[in-house]
């Protein structure tokens, strides 16, 4: 009887080592969903062709009360670079159904940024957007302040960062790239401290 | 000039004072009307609330309200995949019927428009941070206040993330808050 209750520590040790695996390949589950990996291979090749950061793409997003919800370099319909972020029009006191959420994207491979822009009207735009200023505005961090967070730990470029539900918890999904590896990292919104990191072919 | 100038601003100021008083007025006109149908409910916001809640799908805010004919209705909006489901995977719905039957038999939409996408995308979000369930919250509320409790809503206070519960007593009403990640009872007004 002894000798199994000394199998309990590393029972739970196990059982922590698997939900930690558990959340890690979750979000590298909708990771791969934001980037076909085809996409995601031209993307990174493309990525040193960019003139802009992902944090001046938000610092140029940012105009009077207008926020940034999210933020990422991808290929554009001619599979060109383009950076995006989407915004909402009205900062992060007003709610989704009260604010103008829409998308900002251009190409950066230009010193100047001049995106078009569109406002979403379009239910997988607006639901999305929507989740994340919801997101975004119960967080005491920026998504520059986390961009420049992210860029200080991590070597490489930030191409990516998006809030999100992960199995519930809400968190920044970072995304960074050097010489074609991808490392995750997520920090908690609702702390604004990084949750976990994880580097990935 | 001045004087002109003088004139619009004081036009501007009383048009925009006619328009808010109006506003509180048509507000406080829907609450009294609803109010006071309110006791022909057969079914309480806990009952809505249990009865959609089916196999995965989800309520994620609940109210009486008066319909587009001025009848008492119960409305709960669901998401039909469930909390883990992000808002652009989901189906966000509402279920509305009236309650004044023993046999709450609602009409189903699947949300399209602007308005409701991004509320009921909030709902969503909100419903997931949570610990604690729409009908434990509601359950809870029903302890902390007397009277029928009649809404609650996910929403936002300034930036943190709270459920708002009103509880009708005949003619007033008391607004409950509850703050979300936690699931804590926050106050009463």
């Amino acid at each position: 009887m002894k000798r199994s209750k000394d199998w309990l520590p590393t029972l739970v040790l196990v059982a922590m080592l698997g939900a930690f695996t558990c959340q890690v390949a979750r979000a590298e589950e909708e990771e791969e969903k934001e980037y076909e990996p085809a996409d995601l291979a031209a993307l990174l090749a493309l990525l040193p062709n960019s003139k802009l950061g992902l944090a001046d793409g938000l610092k140029l997003a940012s105009k009077g009360a207008e926020t940034p919800i999210s933020a990422k370099f991808e290929l554009d319909d001619s599979k060109k670079l383009s950076l995006s972020v989407y915004t909402a029009e009205k900062g992060l006191v007003l709610e989704p159904e009260d604010n103008v959420l829409k998308e900002l994207s251009g190409s950066p491979e230009q010193n100047a940024w001049s995106p078009e822009i569109e406002v979403f009207k379009d239910k997988r735009h607006l639901t999305r957007a929507s989740g994340q200023l919801v997101l975004v505005s119960l967080s005491p961090r920026s998504l520059l302040e986390i961009v420049n967070d992210a860029s200080k730990r991590q070597a490489g470029t930030v191409y990516s960062i998006t809030p999100r539900l992960q199995a519930r918890k809400p968190v920044f999904v970072v995304l960074a790239a050097k010489d074609g590896k991808v490392t995750s990292m997520a920090y908690d919104v609702l702390t604004g401290k990084l949750a976990w990191q994880n580097e990935r072919q | 000039m001045k004087k002109l100038k003088a004139l619009f601003i004081a036009a501007g100021i009383l048009a925009c004072g006619l328009v808010a008083t109006h506003g509180a007025y048509a507000g406080e006109g829907d609450t009294a009307k609803l109010l006071a149908v309110l006791p022909n409910t057969k079914l309480s916001l806990a009952d809505g609330i249990k009865q959609t809640t089916k196999g995965e799908e989800v309520p994620i805010s609940g109210k009486f309200e008066l319909d587009d004919n001025g009848k008492l209705s119960l409305s709960v909006y669901t998401a039909e995949k469930g909390l883990s489901v992000l808002p652009e995977k989901n189906v966000l719905k509402e279920l509305a019927g009236s309650p004044e039957q023993a046999a709450w038999t609602p009409e189903s939409e699947v949300f399209k428009d602007v308005e409701h996408i991004a509320r009921s995308s909030q709902h969503l979000v909100l419903n997931a941070l949570s610990q604690q369930s729409l009908l434990a919250i509601v359950e809870d509320a029903s302890k902390h206040a007397t009277g029928l409790v009649y809404s609650i809503d996910p929403t936002l206070h300034g930036r943190k993330a709270v459920f708002e519960v009103l509880v009708a007593n005949k003619d007033k009403v008391s607004k409950l808050t509850y703050d979300i990640p936690s699931g804590k009872f926050l106050g009463k007004k």
